[in-house]
């Protein structure tokens, strides 16, 4: 696809001779984009149930996937609400299956062949609710964790776009709002428009893709309806059930700019997420956790973006010692 | 024919103590080293203003003039000697200090900095083997025309650095090992004849030279300078005791043993005894004394660090000038503070901006704009870049008189060779190149978000959540990586943490740094900056038992059915820390599978919101 026309551009726009390296001029064109784009290897994302959602059976370097935390029952709320009202859709375990996802992409190839593999998770925490010991214990010495804290909304979009512009970098963790969703440092804020996110969502793309970054951006369920150009979106709801050191959490495809995916042919999937090494829990475990949620005779309760959760069971509190 | 000059800082390990201390003239400074027994030996001494003696003419005066402490005398000897000369409490008051030759050696490196504008060629002195070196070398040759004459020249040095509340002496002469002898004797040498530049050697009489080799004239006042004519250094010098030829106490006792204790006599030795008959350091010293030895003049260590400006010809109002223009003049100031580094293999640490105003502005400091970077860098464009996200930040509002840039610290350049064709492509970067590009990425954004909004939390072993990690400043990584093609990594160090919390069967190594890991899997991943209070009076929680978990609770307009938790998990933290905290916390799940972790305070029952399992 790359002719000598393109090669003449890139040289001329001052990028190294590799193909896919930092392009310093950004002139690129878009055959190379699509070129580079296919001769990036698609990465599992290390979970099973993820794999079979995601368009291109796994994780595709230099694209957006963006994580709808919580059930469709939050909606948009306003913006004097404390910030505690917006966390409570967001304690769903989508922040931490996007953080083991970046471990994955960080671990990716695992640097045996003396090459510089990106291994830098870069996490732009706007929020300030970032807490670092949550997932320290599953970095190892070879990956490193980079917080970055913005103060103002378009230094968080500008910092986003500058993580995931470099090529050093392998994932980019972040929970911007949007024009709705998530907790917010400061109380409120002034609403954005579409436009704006939309545009700072593009940015955020066409920069994934000129280094080859991943950028996961958790989000508030409220924000499904907005556009977006990510690769996958993906919403996440916690079952209850698991363990401490375990997590069941079902996921949703839930459209994205690449798949053109219909509403109403969504697919689920769930994982088993190990809390204490940020990997998939083994199928026995799964199995034993559903043959005992079977027991309880709990309903489903994830009903897509319009379920609503009013079956309460009437479950006394099953307190257990660790 | 060069002419050098020395300076000689007497005792310089004292003198650089009393100038950051100035309170320490009023006692006896005592500058000693550790021996191996732990016995002190005193390195250098001091006491800068002595207590007026009432009764010169009594007894103890005249003991006070004899109490000499030498250098490497023990510190007991040398308080010994002072509790003779000076009365016990001289002992009391003694101020005793640990030598520190690295800072003494970079705090004459600034001085010969400083000495810059008398010669642009100074240096450190090197030819003695003491630990401390306290002379200066200058080659001041053709520049003594600038001060008005030699003369001039060195006594404005020497009244110069005791404006500085220095003690200097300084002597010019043909060679540094010359000059040397002349500044280490001033006492010894007077002015002769009105022009004042003519020095003459008193008349020595051997017989009664006291232990120290030169008579002292009658008048007490000392001499701080000497200039020794051109080509009448061996002559005029001939006098000085051999020691003045920086000579090492065996080859001076040598020489006394066949008694040659004068410069002269060992300036008449002829050169094949010399070779023969005396260490070989004797006939290096007296070349060096001559002049047919070279003694090079090395510069202090540290280059001084680039720094440019830029004046305008007039005030530029900041309002009307955009930023581009601004960026415009600094970026060649910037390639040319690059362009000394670049030549010595270093980079840019840390590079300040200074937009200069004028004295008609209210604001007369200057806007400064610090960048700091996590490795050193030498590209333009990227330093450039950086001040530019700053610039974007502060708008300076008065008038710009000039711009300045200075580097304020610089790093060795980590150099390699690049390889014109990767075939690896986008996977093949090297390792140092990946680093490369995060390091540049770290740059920009401490430069937009500040310096303390980008850090790499690292773990510590405390016990409170709040306080169980550190935002330390990104670490730089130098260099590539080894590979495990290559050589094995380093083994890590193991760490002893819990291993319960782990059924996975990891091993003990989670927490990198921490000597106390947090266990995986127990802390929330989002977790408020202080504790949500849950209000336990309008029913906002409620427990089942007094000790136990919370059955229910409410969070803004949601109530929360606790279907299971896990705990509780103490944690306490010691008294010394200030208020003590007692929490009792619960993992808890609510029915629809979201995870909280409260916490209930033990010193009244109340119960907190602190994490989010998100």
């Amino acid at each position: 696809m790359v002719g000598f026309g393109h090669d003449a551009v890139r040289l001329a726009a001052g990028g190294g001779p590799f193909p896919g390296g930092s392009v310093v001029g950004g002139l690129v064109s878009g055959g190379q984009l699509l070129s580079r784009e296919a001769a990036r290897p698609v990465v599992s994302s290390g979970f099973r149930g993820l794999d079979t959602l995601l368009p291109a059976g796994g994780v595709r370097p230099g694209s957006l996937i963006e994580w709808f935390a919580g059930s469709g029952a939050a909606t948009v709320r306003d913006e004097a609400a404390p910030p505690a009202d917006d966390a409570v859709a967001l304690a769903s375990g989508a922040a931490s299956l996007a953080f083991a996802v970046a471990c994955r992409l960080a671990a990716a190839g695992g640097g045996g062949d003396g090459t510089g593999r990106p291994r830098t998770i870069v996490v732009v925490d706007r929020t300030g609710w970032f807490h670092p010991p949550a997932v320290l214990p599953w970095l190892d010495d070879e990956r490193r964790l980079v917080v970055a804290r913005p103060s103002r909304d378009d230094d968080e979009i500008w910092a986003i776009d500058q993580a995931l512009r470099c090529t050093g970098v392998a994932a980019v963790l972040a929970w911007p709002r949007g024009t709705a969703g998530g907790p917010r440092r400061g109380g409120a804020r002034s609403s954005g428009s579409w436009q704006q996110w939309s545009t700072a969502m593009r940015r955020w793309q066409l920069a994934a893709a000129s280094s080859g970054a991943v950028g996961l951006l958790v989000r508030s369920a409220a924000a499904r309806g907005e556009p977006s150009w990510a690769e996958a979106r993906i919403a996440v709801s916690p079952r209850p059930g698991g363990s401490l050191l375990e997590r069941r959490l079902q996921l949703a495809l839930a459209g994205g700019a690449w798949s053109a995916a219909d509403p109403g042919t969504e697919r689920s999937a769930e994982v088993l997420l190990d809390l204490a090494r940020a990997v998939e829990a083994p199928a026995r475990h799964a199995a034993a956790v559903r043959d005992r949620e079977a027991v309880a005779a709990g309903p489903a309760r994830w009903r897509g973006r319009t379920g609503e959760r009013h079956a309460f069971p009437e479950a006394g509190a099953a307190c257990r010692a660790s | 024919m060069s002419r050098f000059m020395t300076i000689w800082l007497p005792r310089w390990p004292v003198q650089r103590r009393l100038v950051e201390r100035p309170e320490l003239r009023k006692v006896p400074v005592f500058v000693c080293r550790r021996e191996r027994r732990g016995a002190m030996t005193v390195v250098s001494w001091a006491w800068a203003e002595p207590p007026r003696v009432e009764r010169p003419a009594s007894p103890a005066a005249g003991r006070r003039e004899s109490a000499t402490i030498h250098p490497g005398m023990s510190l007991a000897e040398a308080m010994a000697v002072l509790a003779v000369a000076h009365g016990s409490r001289a002992c009391h008051v003694a101020e005793v200090n640990h030598d520190d030759p690295v800072a003494d050696r970079a705090a004459l490196e600034r001085l010969a900095r400083w000495c810059r504008r008398f010669s642009p060629t100074v240096g450190i002195e090197t030819a003695v083997a003491a630990s401390v070196p306290e002379c200066l070398h200058l080659d001041v040759t053709g520049t003594a025309g600038f001060f008005g004459g030699e003369a001039k020249l060195v006594r404005t040095v020497a009244w110069t650095l005791a404006a500085h509340a220095l003690h200097a002496r300084a002597a010019i002469a043909d060679t540094p090992a010359a000059a040397w002898a002349a500044a280490h004797h001033t006492d010894a040498l007077a002015p002769s004849g009105a022009g004042g530049t003519m020095m003459m050697v008193l008349p020595l009489r051997q017989a009664d030279a006291p232990a120290g080799g030169v008579r002292r004239t009658a008048v007490r006042r000392r001499r701080r300078w000497a200039v020794v004519p051109k080509g009448e250094a061996s002559t005029l010098l001939a006098g000085l005791p051999v020691v003045a030829l920086r000579l090492d106490e065996a080859t001076a006792t040598a020489l006394r043993e066949v008694g040659i204790d004068s410069v002269g006599g060992a300036l008449a030795l002829s050169s094949r005894s010399l070779a023969s008959r005396f260490p070989p350091l004797l006939s290096r010293r007296i070349a060096e004394f001559r002049g047919t030895l070279a003694e090079p003049i090395a510069p202090p260590g540290g280059e001084p660090l680039p720094q440019e400006s830029h004046a305008f010809d007039f005030p530029v109002q900041a309002a009307d000038i955009d930023e581009g223009p601004l960026i415009g003049m600094i970026e060649p100031l910037v390639g040319r503070c690059l362009a000394p580094l670049i030549g010595r293999g270093e980079g840019v640490l840390a590079l300040q901006v200074r937009l200069e105003h004028g004295p008609r502005t209210a604001a007369a400091a200057p806007t400064v704009i610090d960048v700091g970077l996590f490795r050193p860098s030498a590209s333009r464009t990227h330093l450039v870049e950086l001040v530019r996200l700053r610039l974007g930040r502060i708008r300076p509002s008065a008038e710009i008189d000039g711009i300045a840039v200075e580097v304020v610290a610089a790093g060795p350049l980590p150099c390699r060779q690049r390889l014109l064709f990767n075939a690896g492509g986008e996977c093949g970067l090297e390792a140092a190149d990946v680093d490369a590009e995060v390091g540049m990425l770290l740059d920009r954004l401490s430069g937009r978000l500040g310096r303390a909004a980008v850090f790499e939390p690292q773990p510590v072993g405390d016990a409170q959540p709040e306080h169980a990690w550190i935002a330390a400043p990104p670490r730089c990584r130098q260099g590539p990586r080894p590979s495990s093609s290559g050589r094995s990594p380093p083994a890590r160090p193991l760490v002893d943490g819990p291993a319960v919390y782990d059924r996975a069967g990891r091993s003990g190594t989670r927490g990198r740094s921490s000597p106390r890991p947090v266990p995986a899997g127990r802390r929330p991943i989002w977790m408020p900056p202080r504790p949500l209070p849950l209000d336990v009076a309008s029913g906002r929680v409620v427990s089942v038992s007094p000790d136990g978990p919370p059955a229910l609770f409410r969070l803004g307009d949601r109530v929360h059915r606790v279907v299971q938790a896990h705990g509780p998990e103490r944690i306490e933290t010691a008294w010394w820390r200030g208020p003590t905290v007692r929490r009792d916390y619960y993992v808890v799940e609510t029915e629809s599978g979201e995870r909280f972790w409260l916490f209930r305070r033990l010193r009244d029952g109340g119960w907190f919101l602190h994490g989010m399992f998100a």
